[in-house]
């Protein structure tokens, strides 16, 4: 779930879906805190838990979550210096460009690795592709909860949810192909309760709206318990008070967070700029065609991206792990070296004012 | 999966792309490529062993592919989402050939490869002509059925 809200709103950029700055911004807020919940687990249990190569790939995902958030939150705000906002928002596509693949090979080792190491049962091709599809799924959910809390409603977004579901829909008939069983609650949850949205007394209504991404949200979780018990009704017929507590502290931790974080920087939320959109709308519509080497996407990512192939490379050969950490750690350092080169651009712009006025 | 029905598969990719995005309004599309993803699904269900473990994402990787013939159609932005959609196919392979080589079965690394190899070579195309439109689909048919 953690990676869901940055993989959705790194792929509405990349694909030029044009989307409210307040959502992507929910979007990006709610990926940094779901990853507050397990750092804040691991740190309470941090004796009895061991953090192996694939905690690190998520811890990754985590800081490259927070730098994007980071750069989007201060190229949206007017009140900075303008130069600084226009060198940072230059860079939110490329780093969209390098977060997107991350996203999709954490958490499809992540999968490999619980499949090969937990559960043979789902060992194949085809579970990572599942597993991506539910968190995406889940993202657009759990989007949709979050603008119902904001008072806020996107159409587009539940357009998407409601396509979305047929989809996960043959997902679940490809599963019964496959294992010979499938979760029947769970597809009432997740796939069969999202049609009511065709209903435009529920699609306008608040409530509904929220019912409907509750709902989503429960069906996967039923989905998990299904694929780790294969079962869905153990989770619920298990649960003890430890459980819940577990669940209820980390809900709360995720809220709490949220909201705190949300109320302290609301005046990026919130502004008339904003909610203008990504998109400015004194623009043309022109569309300019580049050819290859020359987009200014691609002209701020290929040194770094370079440097970070090499790092993967040698990160690779010297520690024999090619597959869980050196291509999370190649990104890693590709966007470490993105985020740098605004700064590097002003500290040269200044220089080189300062010696034209001398 | 026989030969025949590798075949097919391709054919039934090749018919897919010829009427992705081709009606107006967000649901008639999704309804199109639902019906694409279905049909690939129920294909790979009749026609397919399912002991043979490397059939698992097979109807993904029709899906991958008839996006990918798909793109060599588009007039805006054909190099992006060409490069897109063979990373998806590339994703949906790689996925699957380490997934198959934790079990120890052998794994299609020189589709890997040639995919990778394609998808490389179409970013730095400047233009893409009629002419390399098919040859990028004829390379395409060949890494489906040949490697």
């Amino acid at each position: 779930m953690s990676q869901a809200g940055i993989l959705l709103s790194v792929f509405l950029l990349i694909m030029n879906v044009k989307i409210h700055r307040r959502t992507s911004l929910l979007l990006e807020l709610s990926s940094v805190c779901c990853l507050v919940v397990p750092f804040a687990y691991w740190l309470f249990y941090s004796d009895s838990i061991t953090v192996e190569g694939n905690a690190f790939g998520v811890g990754i995902v985590g800081f490259i979550s927070l730098l994007y958030f980071g750069t989007h939150l201060v190229s949206a705000d007017s009140a900075e210096d303008l130069t600084l906002c226009k060198e940072l928002s230059r860079i939110r596509r490329p780093l969209a460009w390098i977060t997107l693949p991350t996203v999709f090979w954490v958490f499809s080792t992540l999968s490999l690795d619980y499949t090969h190491a937990e559960n043979s049962l789902w060992h194949g091709a085809f579970f990572p592709l599942y597993a991506n599809a539910c968190i995406f799924y889940s993202g657009i959910a759990l989007l949709t909860a979050l603008l119902s809390f904001e008072n806020y409603y996107n159409r587009l977004m539940e357009k998407f949810l409601l396509l979305c579901s047929w989809f996960m829909a043959v997902f679940f008939l490809w599963v019964y192909f496959l294992k010979g069983e499938t979760n029947l609650i769970s597809f009432v949850f997740t796939c069969v309760v999202p049609q009511i949205l065709f209903v435009e007394a529920v699609r306008e209504n608040l409530w509904g709206r929220l019912i409907v991404a509750l709902s989503i949200l429960l069906g996967v979780l039923l989905k998990v318990d299904f694929v780790i018990n294969s079962n869905e009704t153990i989770l619920v017929s298990n649960l003890t008070f430890a459980h819940v507590s577990l669940l209820f502290a980390g809900l709360v931790l995720f809220i709490v967070f949220f909201l705190g974080v949300r109320y302290l920087l609301s005046r990026f939320f919130e502004n008339d700029e904003i909610l203008m959109g990504e998109e400015s709308d004194t623009s043309d519509g022109e569309v300019q065609i580049y050819s290859p080497f020359s987009a200014p996407d691609f002209k701020v990512v290929r040194l770094p991206v370079l440097c970070g192939i090499l790092t993967a490379v040698a990160f690779g050969y010297f520690t024999s792990d090619w597959i869980v950490l050196a291509g999370p750690f190649g990104a890693y350092v590709s966007c470490l070296l993105v985020c740098l080169q605004p700064f590097t651009h002003l500290v040269f712009f200044k220089k080189r004012r300062g010696g034209k006025s001398k | 999966m026989s030969m025949f029905a590798n075949a097919v598969a391709c054919l039934l990719c090749l018919i897919f792309a010829a009427f992705l995005w081709k009606m107006k309004g967000m649901h008639r599309v999704t309804l199109v490529m639902l019906l694409v993803v279905t049909t690939s699904v129920l294909y790979t269900a009749f026609v397919g062993n399912f002991a043979d473990s490397s059939l698992e994402n097979y109807p993904f990787r029709m899906v991958a592919l008839a996006l990918c013939v798909f793109t060599t159609g588009l007039r805006e932005n054909r190099r992006r989402y060409m490069v897109l959609a063979q990373t998806f196919w590339l994703w949906v392979e790689l996925v699957g050939a380490v997934s198959l080589a934790q079990i120890g079965e052998p794994a299609p690394w020189f589709r890997l490869v040639a995919i990778a190899g394609i998808g490389l070579g179409c970013c730095f195309m400047a233009r893409i002509s009629r002419e390399i439109e098919f040859g990028l689909i004829v390379l395409w048919m060949a890494v489906w059925m040949f490697f």
